[in-house]
């Protein structure tokens, strides 16, 4: 199939995108063609203001406009509970639940041994000096139970535990709705070890 | 599409697309196999806990065109103890690099190399001996498996019997022990030579040197009919660990000399050890 060369670089661009293929980059680029000029200038601006003034907090790095970003700068925001995070994505999702009120600290990745992905790649020094400088009672690790999570939960607790503050993680077990019979072993016993009264 | 069956243990995954894995799985049939994990991203997807490295599954595999692709998978053994303690989480995952490295080389030994593999992941698992002792276990019986044992009792060079006073290095080119003698002459040669290849062939930049503490540890761990606890992670002397530490990574020394690349899972827990 012939393109010509901005409409065949735009499809290219496109296909760049994650889960993004072939098929669905040409009909995303033959949607731009279709829009009115204003709104395309409109998309386009839209993208390189977002990368342009969207950064990482300072302090909890999360992505903001701001420095320190909403979160941070809230005063209703318990400031003695860190929970941590690996990725911005994993806070938007605790928020939706409105349940937690504390602070957060995201990791920006999880410790991959296998990879030579190790703790100097992530902002663990940052969340040491923060629990170290400011009064944190207890630190929530909402962090996946995969190999590579819990390798960054050892790690994490290795160094928070001589600290002398309260390390938690959250609970693992059967999904709401999910059926007893069908979950694996692994899922079985994290949500036997995180039992709880009634 | 033709299908077959397998038990294999996960060594590796790497994404695919939005919602896929490719696990690198070692299978007693078929030695390493690659095949599409569909769906092992998606939350609460049957497969995504089966797909993570270092589990125990039997599968039912479909031929694809490029990669097979996994239908079934019924977990056997998920070593749950290995991800409470960081040090041997480490050493699995060091035994699944290693794995993925030098599986195609043991595809004449499936079997045997499945039933050591799943051994030594229960002993690490176990948190009985103590994980390092375990690891050059490993690194011995895998260095038997692919033909490279190292020679311990001999000097390579002029293959006379090792004492504690006549150690020198561990010489990784020649896959073993050189004396002290043999060792000074090398390096003399290499201080007129000034050449890195001094004509007795000795190569310093690849010698590490051998303390007999170091030595006695290599002695032991090559032979099969030492029990596996010989030492307790919890007991052992400083001292003994340390040289047990340094034995160990010699061997890994050697073996990362023969795959020509390093092997990074240990490096996170290095100053763990230290300690
Ligand atoms: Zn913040
Ligand atoms: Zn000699």
């Amino acid at each position: 199939m012939h393109f010509t060369r901005p409409l065949a670089k735009l499809i290219e661009e496109f296909q760049k995108f994650p889960g993004v293929g072939p098929k669905s980059a040409q009909r995303m680029a033959f949607h731009i063609l279709s829009l009115s000029s204003e709104n395309v200038h409109g998309l386009a601006s839209a993208i390189v203001d977002a990368k342009d003034r969207v950064k990482h907090c300072s302090r909890c790095f999360h992505y903001s406009a701001q420095d320190p970003c909403e979160i941070c700068a809230s005063d209703r925001r318990d400031r003695h509970t860190i929970c941590v995070v690996a990725e911005p994505r994993d806070l938007i999702a605790l928020e939706r639940t409105r349940e937690y009120k504390g602070s957060y600290h995201v990791l920006t990745g999880l410790i991959s041994p296998m990879e030579g992905k190790g703790p100097e790649q992530l902002s663990i020094r940052e969340l040491i000096h923060r629990v170290d400088s400011e009064e944190v009672k207890e630190v929530i690790l909402a962090i996946s139970p995969t190999v590579e999570g819990d390798a960054t939960v050892l790690y994490l607790n290795h160094l928070l535990k001589p600290l002398g503050i309260k390390v938690t993680r959250i609970a693992f077990g059967l999904p709401v709705g999910g059926d007893l019979e069908y979950a694996d072993d692994v899922t079985l016993s994290r949500a036997m070890e995180g039992r709880r009264e009634i | 599409m033709a299908t077959y069956s397998a038990t294999g243990i996960n060594v590796g995954s790497f994404n695919l697309g939005e919602s896929d894995k490719i696990v690198t799985i070692f299978t007693a049939e078929r030695g390493l196999v690659r095949a599409v994990a569909k769906g092992a991203r998606k939350p609460g997807s049957k497969i995504a806990g089966r797909a993570e490295p270092l589990n125990v599954n039997k599968l039912l595999l479909s031929t694809g065109r490029s990669l097979d692709i996994i239908s079934q998978a019924e977990g056997i053994e998920t070593f749950p103890k290995l991800r409470s303690d960081l040090v041997r989480l480490s050493y699995a995952l060091y035994y699944a690099e290693l794995t993925q490295h030098f599986g195609p080389g043991l595809a004449e030994e499936n079997e045997v190399y499945f039933d050591f593999l799943r051994d030594a992941l229960r002993r690490q698992a176990e948190q009985d001996a103590d994980p390092a002792w375990l690891g050059l276990r490993f690194e011995f019986g895998l260095l038997d498996l692919l033909g490279y044992r190292p020679e311990l009792t001999y000097c390579i060079i002029c293959r006379k019997p090792l004492m504690d006073a006549s150690l020198g290095a561990f010489h990784q080119d020649w896959g073993g022990i050189v004396c002290k003698v043999c060792m000074n002459n090398g390096q003399n040669d290499l201080a007129q030579s000034g050449d890195n290849h001094s004509p007795s062939g000795f190569t310093i930049r690849t010698a590490r040197e051998i303390t007999p503490l170091v030595w006695r540890h290599l002695i032991l761990a090559a032979d099969e009919k030492i029990p596996g606890n010989h030492l307790s992670g919890k007991t052992a002397k400083p001292s003994i660990k340390q040289s047990l530490t340094a034995a160990r990574r010699i061997l890994q020394g050697y073996i990362e000399h023969r795959a020509g690349k390093h092997m990074k899972s240990l490096d996170l827990v290095a100053d763990f050890e230290d300690l």
